[in-house]
Order: C-alpha cells, then structure tokens, then sequence
C-alpha cells in the first residue's frame, strides 16, 4: 500500500511537469509566431493558450492536472497599415497576430516557477523513497 | 514470542504514521500540479486527532482500522481571482514538514531494528 502510494504520488508530480511543459511550449510557439501573417487556413497567427483540468481519481483523490485542450484567443488581431506588405487588404491594412510579447513572458516565468515547483515535489517523493529504502540497514 | 516482538504497539504506530505522510504526500504534491487549475481547492490530510484516538483507544485493531480522511479547504485566497486558493509557500512548507516527519518514522523504526540486531547478536 505504502509503496503504490509513493509511485502514485510521483506520477501525480509528473503530470504537473508535463502540463507546465505544454504551456510552455504554447508559449514558445506563440513568441515565435508574433510576426506570422499568413497561417495554414490563410488568416494570420491567433495566440493560443493552454487550459488546465484536474484529473480525480475515485472519491475526490485528485491524481494530478491534465491538459484536456489547446483554445484559440478570441481578441481581435491587430490591424497595422503597412501597404506594402503582401498580406495587406485592399484598404492597406495588414492583420498581426493577437500576441502579446509581454503577455507571454510573464505567462512563461509563471510556467517555469510552477515547473520547478513540481520538480521539488518529485524530489520530495524520491526522498522518501530513499529513506525507506534504508530501513533495517545496519 | 517473535509475534510480540515485530507485532507491538509502538511498531504499528510508527508504521501507520509512514503510510499515513506517504498519503499526505500525495496529496499535496496534487495540489501543486494543480497551482494553475482555474477553480481548484487545495486538499490535505488530517491525522494527528485520528492518531491521537486510536492510541486512546487501546484497542488493537484501532490503529490498523485508521484510514485517512481528505478534506477539501473551501477558503478563498484574497490575492487571486480564478477560484484557486492554493499558496505554493504553504504547499512547499507542509510538504518539507511532512518529509521530516517521514524520515523521522524511518529513522526511528531503523534503530529499533538496530536495536533488536545488538539484543540478538550479544554485541554493541
């Protein structure tokens, strides 16, 4: 019992540090795509964010966060006037992407506190271990 | 004979205590997976009260039937504004706490083993 408690607890770890690593890979591609004026479907770069859930176990265990989806921002892009540009309208207007690069660094050092956060909680779980592990040991 | 020797009160209580703070971990290394979940409410476990009655007790089996009650924290925290009232310095001082508490059970039933060895063997 002792022992799947343990385990149980580092899985719950894991799935934080994996739902941080998604946000911050979210971040990293919308840091890389500010400037994007032309997407797949044609229409310029929309940021995107993650959205976390808890993942419960049976009678209200949690056993850790999930990231069930990936949203699109629904803010309107950014219009500038730039004529020139091979993507601007008829009017002269170029449509940039909704991201905000200030936006993005704070979400981002947010992600990297939280990240090392559950690294400790791992640790944690792994020290434990190791202590039992000494039991009886002469 | 031996069945008192590994079966005893003070045994059982360390033991429980060690599956009762590997629980705790669990839980609260959920509630920091869970910092950043909008609407989370940060769990912990209880047990000192429990602990505290089953040893009252005296019964035998009261230490063995003990099983640990999650309660959920309704509170919300003042500084946030998505319903999550978790506090990671909280979240990171309970979990230091409850890893000493670990290694204290774990040390503790270490020298009673030892102790046991030196009975057995005759030497110090």
């Amino acid at each position: 019992m002792s022992l799947d408690s343990f385990f149980s607890a580092i899985d719950v770890s894991s799935t934080g540090l994996r739902a941080q690593r998604m946000r911050m890979n979210v971040i990293s591609n919308n840091i890389a795509n500010a400037n994007t004026t032309r997407g797949p479907n044609g229409a310029c770069y929309r940021r995107q964010q993650v959205r976390f859930s808890t993942l419960l176990g049976g009678a209200l265990q949690g056993r850790g966060v999930a990231v069930p989806s990936i949203t699109e921002d629904k803010r309107e892009p950014k219009k500038i006037f730039n004529p020139e540009h091979p993507d601007a309208a008829k009017d002269g207007y170029v449509a940039m992407p909704n991201v905000n690069i200030v936006e993005e660094m704070v979400d981002m050092i947010s992600a990297a506190r939280s990240y090392e956060a559950n690294v400790m909680a791992l640790k944690t779980a792994r020290g434990m271990v190791m202590k039992a592990l000494e039991i009886g040991r002469a | 004979m031996t069945k008192e020797l590994f079966n005893d009160r003070v045994h059982a209580l360390m033991a429980k205590v060690l599956d009762l703070t590997s629980e705790r971990h669990r839980v609260l290394a959920n509630n920091v997976a869970n910092v950043d979940t909008p609407g989370f409410q940060r769990s912990d476990i209880r047990f000192d009260r429990e602990l505290a009655d089953a040893l009252r007790s005296r019964s035998p089996n009261a230490l063995r039937k003990l099983r640990p009650t999650v309660v959920q924290s309704k509170t919300a925290a003042a500084f946030r504004n998505d319903g999550n009232n978790v506090d990671m310095d909280t979240e990171m001082g309970e979990m230091a706490k409850n890893f000493l508490l670990y290694n204290v059970n774990a040390q503790l039933i270490s020298k009673r083993l030892a102790m046991l060895r030196a009975a057995i063997s005759g030497r110090p």
